[in-house]
C-alpha cells in the first residue's frame, strides 16, 4: 500500500508537469491570424552575425515599414551549424519559423524530410518573368530539386583566385590562366620555398569546377555516380601530383589558406570570394595582392557556387507563405541585393543588380570584388540529390586521405563511387 | 533522527525532496536514454514524424560492419589508454608536490587549476596554435634541439599524440585539486606512527600514503575513463570540425555526432551511442570490481 501511493505521487507528478508543458507549448505556438490588425510575424531564422546579420535587418526593417501586413522577425543562431542543429530539433518538435536560411545542397534532404514547401506558385505568380530571368542561371539552377523550386538564392559566392603580385614581380611571373601554367609556375616558385597554389582544407570546390568543366557531373539528379569516372580521376591527379611535388599545399587543420596567402606562403589562393573581407583585413598594409578567376581546365572555365538560399518551412501558414513571398520579391529587388551584395561581399544574384550604377561604384572602389563578378557567367551549382550530405562528408573524409594518407586518386574516388551509390540506392 | 522510525510519512516526505531532481532526471535522463535504445533497434524510421516502418538489428550489423566505426573504435582506445595512466600519475603527482611546499601553493593551485575553468573551445584554439606546423610554439621549442618541424595536426601519425597531449594538461587542474581534497583527509597520525616506526619517505609514501589515497585515485580514474570514452570537443576544435587527418582522430563520440547531424542517419547514431553505453559500462563494472580488492576505504 504504502509504496502504491508512492509510486501513485510520483505519476501524478510527472503527468501533472507534463500537461503543464504540453499546454505551455501549445500556448506559445504563434497564432497564424490577423486578430485587431496585428501585422501577421514572418519568423526567419539565420546562420549570420555581426555585419551580416545588421545589413539583413536594415533591409528587414525597410520591408517591414514599407508595408503594414506583414513584419519581418529575424533570429539568428549566431553560425550555419547551430542554424542546422536548430532546423532539425524545431522541426523534429514541430516548431519550425516561417522562413530560414539553407545551403542549396540541403533541398533534397529538407525535401526528402519534409520540411520545406516549394515555391513553384513564387517563381510563377509572385516573381514576374523578367525577375525571374534576370536571376543568373546558375543561382536559379541551385534553387530546384527536380522540376520543383523550393529555395530563392541569397547569400552567394564564388570560387576566386587570390593572387600574389609582389611574389609575381619578384620572379616575374604572370598570372596563370590554366592548371598547365600553375603547375609550371610551381617548378620556379619551389626553388624559392614558395608553394604556387594554396588551397583551403581541401580541394573539392576546385575539383568539382575542373569536373564541370571536363562536362563530367560527379552527382546526376537521377542518381549517376561520375566521381570515379577517368576525366575525374584525372583532374585529382593534377592536384594531387602538384601537392607531391611541393607546388601546392592545403591549409589542413587551418581549414583555410588566408593567413598562409598573407604571409606569401603561396603566389595563389583559390578560395571563396566570401573570404575577400577577411583577406583584406588580415593583408599587410604593403601587400600587394588582387584576384582574378580561377584557372581554366581542358579549354573550359567552370567555377562552383556556394552559399545559401532562403526556403518557406512547412507548416507556415497561407498567409505567412504569401508574407514569406512578399518579403523574398522584395529582396530580389535589384536595388535590395546591391544593398545586400556592397554590405556583405556576397555576389548579387540578380543580373539588373550587377549592372546597377550603385554597383558598378562599388567593384570601381572596390577593385577585387571584380573577379567574382566575372566568373558568374561560368558559374555552376552543385547537384542535390537526397543523401547530399551524407555524400558531402564522405567525398570531405575521401579527399582528406588523399591529402593525408596520400592513397591514390583512383582507389580513393572508387571508393567515394561505391560509397555514394550506397546512399542513393539506401535513399530510394 | 537517527533512530527514528521509518513512517509512510516519512517517506513520502523523502520523495517530495527527492522529487524535483527525480522528476528532470527522468525527462531529461531516463527518458532520452530509453528513447535512444528504441531508435537504436529502427531500421525504417522517419525522424521527424516518428514513424516507425521496421525494426530490427541491421543499425548494429551496419556499425560492426562499418571500417570507421571499428577505426572509431580503436582510436577511443587508444586515447583513453594514452590519456587515463599519464593523467592520474601526473596529477597525483604534482599533488604530492604541491602539498608539501608552502611557499606559493595557493599561486600554483590556481595556475594548474586554470586549465579546467577555460572553455575547452578557448583551450583547444591555442592548442591549435601551438601545434601549428609553421608558426606553433612546440616546433619552435624543438627547433632548439635540432628536430624537424613536425606536422602535429595534419600528420596522421602524430594527431593523435597531439590530441592525447592537450587532454593531459587540460585535466591535470581538476584532478590535482581533488587529489588535494584526498591527501587532506588522510589522518596525520597514520604518516606520524609510521615515522616512528622508521619508515623513510619513499616507504611512508607507498605503504601510507598511496594506499589512503586510493578512494580518491579510483575516483579519478573511473571519472577520467568515462571522460575519455566521450571526448568530442577537443577533436572538433583542434581540428577544426573534422576527425583529423586521414580519421586519426575519429573517436566513437565523433561517429556518432557525424553520423546524427551531418549523415542524418539517426538508427545509426543512437546504436553508435548504444554501444558505446555498453563499453563504459563493461569498463566501469571492471573498475568497480577491481577496486574492491585494491581500494582501501579507512
Amino acid at each position: 500500500m504504502k509504496k502504491k501511493s508512492v509510486i501513485s505521487i510520483i505519476v501524478v507528478a510527472i503527468l501533472a508537469i507534463g500537461a503543464v508543458v504540453y499546454v505551455g507549448s501549445n500556448h506559445s505556438k504563434t497564432t497564424p491570424v490577423t486578430a485587431s490588425g496585428q501585422p501577421i510575424k514572418i519568423t526567419l531564422w539565420t546562420g549570420i552575425t555581426g555585419n551580416y546579420q545588421k545589413s539583413l535587418q536594415n533591409l528587414a526593417n525597410s520591408f517591414n515599414s514599407s508595408q503594414k501586413k506583414y513584419q519581418v522577425v529575424l533570429t539568428s543562431q549566431t553560425n550555419y551549424q547551430t542554424l542546422n542543429q536548430k532546423i532539425l530539433a524545431a522541426a523534429k518538435s514541430g516548431t519550425l519559423p516561417v522562413m530560414g536560411m539553407a545551403t542549396y545542397t540541403s533541398l533534397a534532404d529538407y525535401k526528402h524530410n519534409g520540411f520545406i514547401q516549394n515555391i513553384n506558385d513564387f517563381y510563377k505568380t509572385t516573381l514576374s518573368s523578367n525577375q525571374k530571368n534576370d536571376l543568373y542561371p546558375s543561382f536559379l539552377s541551385g534553387t530546384k530539386v527536380g522540376s520543383d523550386f523550393y529555395s530563392i538564392p541569397f547569400s552567394k559566392s564564388l570560387r576566386i583566385m587570390y593572387v600574389n603580385n609582389d611574389i609575381l614581380k619578384k620572379y616575374n611571373l604572370t598570372v596563370p590562366t590554366t592548371w598547365e601554367e600553375m603547375a609550371k609556375e610551381g617548378q620556379i616558385l619551389k626553388s624559392h620555398g614558395i608553394y604556387a597554389y594554396g588551397f583551403d582544407a581541401s580541394f573539392q570546390s576546385e575539383w568539382e569546377g575542373m569536373l564541370h568543366a571536363a562536362g563530367i557531373n560527379p552527382v546526376s539528379a537521377s542518381g549517376q555516380v561520375d566521381v570515379n569516372n577517368p576525366k575525374a580521376i584525372e583532374a585529382a591527379k593534377v592536384i594531387l601530383d602538384m601537392v607531391k611535388d611541393h607546388t601546392a599545399k592545403s591549409a589542413g587543420s587551418d581549414i583555410f589558406w588566408t593567413k598562409n596567402f598573407v604571409n606569401g606562403k603561396s603566389a595563389f589562393y583559390i578560395g571563396s570570394s566570401a573570404g575577400l573581407s577577411i583577406t583584406t583585413m588580415q593583408a599587410p598594409k604593403n601587400l600587394n595582392w588582387s584576384t582574378t578567376q580561377v584557372p581554366s581546365y581542358q579549354g573550359s572555365n567552370a567555377t562552383e557556387v556556394a552559399g545559401n538560399d532562403l526556403v518557406v518551412f512547412k507548416g507556415a501558414t497561407l498567409e505567412q507563405k504569401a508574407g514569406a513571398y512578399s518579403f523574398m520579391k522584395y529582396l530580389l529587388e535589384p536595388q535590395n541585393t546591391t544593398t545586400w551584395a556592397k554590405d556583405t561581399g556576397y555576389v548579387p544574384v540578380d543580373q539588373s543588380a550587377v549592372k546597377s550604377d550603385a554597383y558598378q561604384a562599388y567593384l570601381h572602389t572596390n577593385p577585387r570584388a571584380v573577379a567574382a563578378v566575372n566568373a558568374l557567367p561560368n558559374s555552376f551549382s552543385q547537384t542535390s540529390f537526397v543523401g547530399f550530405n551524407q555524400y558531402y562528408t564522405m567525398a570531405g573524409q575521401t579527399f582528406n586521405n588523399m591529402l593525408t594518407t596520400h592513397v591514390s586518386a583512383e582507389t580513393a574516388l572508387n571508393k567515394l563511387a561505391n560509397q555514394t551509390k550506397q546512399i542513393i540506392s539506401n535513399n530510394k | 533522527m537517527k533512530n527514528k522510525k521509518i513512517t509512510l510519512k516519512s517517506t513520502l516526505v523523502a520523495y517530495m525532496y527527492l522529487s524535483p531532481m527525480l522528476i528532470f532526471t527522468l525527462i531529461f535522463n531516463f527518458y532520452p536514454i530509453i528513447k535512444s535504445f528504441a531508435l537504436s533497434f529502427y531500421t525504417k524510421y522517419n525522424f521527424y514524424t516518428d514513424q516507425v516502418s521496421a525494426i530490427g538489428l541491421d543499425n548494429f550489423k551496419y556499425i560492426f560492419a562499418d571500417p570507421d566505426f571499428k577505426k572509431a573504435t580503436i582510436n577511443t582506445l587508444i586515447f583513453v589508454v594514452g590519456v587515463v595512466p599519464i593523467a592520474v600519475i601526473l596529477a597525483m603527482i604534482l599533488a604530492l608536490l604541491l602539498y608539501r611546499i608552502k611557499f606559493l601553493a595557493s599561486f600554483l593551485k590556481t595556475i594548474y587549476f586554470l586549465p579546467f575553468v577555460t572553455s575547452t573551445v578557448a583551450i583547444s584554439l591555442v592548442w591549435q596554435w601551438i601545434y601549428n606546423d609553421q608558426y606553433g610554439l612546440l616546433n619552435s621549442f624543438l627547433g632548439y634541439f635540432n628536430i624537424k618541424p613536425i606536422n602535429w595536426l595534419n600528420d596522421p601519425h602524430w594527431a593523435m599524440f597531439a590530441l592525447i597531449i592537450m587532454t593531459i594538461w587540460k585535466s591535470l587542474g581538476f584532478n590535482i585539486i581533488l587529489f588535494l581534497a584526498g591527501l587532506s583527509n588522510i589522518d596525520k597520525r597514520y604518516d606520524r606512527v609510521a615515522q616512528i616506526d622508521g619508515a623513510n619517505t619513499w616507504q611512508r609514501l607507498r605503504f601510507v600514503t598511496i594506499p589512503l589515497l586510493s578512494p580518491m585515485t579510483f575516483l579519478i580514474t573511473v571519472n577520467s575513463v568515462i571522460s575519455g570514452f566521450k571526448v568530442f570537443d577537443e577533436i572538433y576544435i583542434l581540428f577544426g570540425g573534422n576527425p583529423g587527418p586521414g580519421s586519426s582522430a575519429l573517436t566513437l563520440v565523433f561517429y556518432l555526432y557525424r553520423a546524427f547531424y551531418t549523415e542524418s542517419q539517426y538508427g545509426i547514431a543512437a546504436a553508435a551511442g548504444v554501444v558505446l553505453f555498453l563499453i563504459i559500462l563493461a569498463v566501469t563494472l571492471i573498475q568497480f570490481w577491481y577496486s574492491k580488492k585494491h581500494v582501501h576505504y579507512v
